[in-house]
């Protein structure tokens, strides 16, 4: 498959999990780029698992950067993020609930250690627990034990249990 | 996985929420689940959790943007991947070319492609000539020694330089190696080495050595003590080589 073609399928998926990952939809968009440059560089052999390959690029680039970058991560923390060219201003309201949202959410998961962020993170994009085991390098049972505790660390935080929670 | 009386952990109800177990686990899992109403309450509340992280994901996303692929940094890096290559693949024929000028490795190179020709040729390679095997040292008790040479190069190292005395060296028609002492024998040895011969000598000889040699020998090298060794190339299979081993004044 090209590489355009491979850019249009996971490029979405790439960069919301980055995103998450990072709670910097800026820094996501430059480790997106990285990901693709670092697959026309040195493309994985095994061709079949490339989804999972490409994932596990991304995580290994975001945490790199999130080490090199610690101090911005920090100034710009609570920023909203930016808007589509073209797209009207939301109403303010709106913004300021949604700068609300990410925050708590991007709070919430940075309680959490990196592998278990990693591994939560790729369960909400659909893998499963044998793929997610191989790309952050553990055991299955073991990408079971971490998302009951990164789930129970998030329902305090988020209050996920509430009964009136959405 | 818990015994029947023991409650399931969140580990297992999350691996059977997910569809992680495998046929057998998912079954008992199952069947435990059926006839216990805690751990099916406590599934219910991580499926709820599940679904909901997954709604507060969503809303926190950052807008998706329009992205395009990095082809200038893309085409950049391939660039820089092929001079890699080249410049490795470089690297590793330089790195042959220098060690095939090597003269035993040029020998050993010749002598394949020898055999590789007459393989090609459809004739049965000549057999490989065994190469000597080490001999341990023997100390000389008679003046002389007969010994099985090495195949290509042989190293003669004399101790010193003496009060007197000549060396010869023959080349020629031979399948072994001699050495013997001429002249006064006294406290000289002759040490035979996997490599050649070694003459233990003292500054006070007054003796002379004949050391003969096979022809078909590439080199010839002659170390006199501390001094920078002197290579003598046959260019036949046979010659004669003299040297003075009186101190130099």
């Amino acid at each position: 498959m090209q590489l355009a073609e491979l850019f249009e399928r996971h490029h979405g998926e790439l960069y919301r999990y980055v995103a998450r990952f990072t709670g910097d939809a800026d820094l996501a968009e430059d480790v997106v780029q990285d990901v693709f440059v670092r697959l026309a560089e040195r493309p994985p052999r095994d061709t079949d698992r490339l989804r999972g390959w490409l994932f596990r690029a991304a995580t290994t680039i975001a945490l790199d950067a999130l080490r090199g970058e610690r101090r911005r991560l920090v100034l710009v923390r609570g920023r909203v993020d930016r808007l589509p060219m073209g797209e009207a201003p939301p109403d303010p309201g709106v913004l300021a609930e949604r700068a609300e949202t990410q925050r708590r959410v991007r709070e919430a998961l940075g309680e959490l250690n990196e592998k278990d962020r990693a591994v939560l993170l790729m369960r909400e994009e659909g893998f499963a627990h044998r793929e997610i085991a191989e790309a952050v390098g553990t055991t299955t049972k073991s990408v079971g034990t971490m998302i009951a505790r990164a789930l129970e660390k998030l329902a305090r935080h988020l209050d996920l249990d509430r009964e009136d929670t959405p | 996985m818990t015994a029947d009386l023991v409650h399931l952990d969140d580990t297992d109800l999350l691996r059977l929420l997910d569809g992680a177990c495998e046929p057998a686990e998912r079954a008992s899992l199952g069947s435990h689940l059926e006839s216990c109403p805690v751990c099916g309450a406590r599934r219910a509340l991580l499926e709820r959790r599940v679904s909901r992280l997954s709604v507060r994901l969503r809303a926190a996303d950052a807008p998706p943007r329009p992205a395009t692929l990095p082809m200038r940094r893309i085409l950049r890096a391939r660039r820089r991947r092929v001079v890699v290559r080249w410049g490795l693949a470089a690297a590793v024929v330089l790195l042959l070319a220098s060690v095939a000028g090597v003269p035993p490795v040029r020998a050993w190179i010749a002598e394949r492609a020898r055999a590789l020709w007459s393989f090609a040729a459809g004739r049965r390679a000549a057999p490989v000539p065994a190469q000597p095997k080490a001999v341990p040292p023997v100390n000389d008790t008679a003046g002389a020694v007969t010994f099985a040479s090495p195949a290509s190069v042989f190293a003669l190292r004399i101790a010193e330089r003496q009060a007197s005395g000549t060396l010869i060296i023959e080349a020629g028609e031979r399948a072994q190696a001699s050495a013997a002492v001429t002249g006064a024998r006294d406290s000289v040895e002759l040490l035979v080495l996997p490599d050649g011969l070694r003459i233990v000598n003292r500054r006070s000889s007054t003796a002379g050595y004949v050391v003969r040699v096979p022809g078909g020998l590439s080199r010839i090298v002659l170390q006199i003590g501390a001094e920078a060794p002197i290579v003598m190339v046959p260019e036949a299979r046979s010659g004669r080589w003299v040297a003075d081993l009186g101190a130099r004044k």
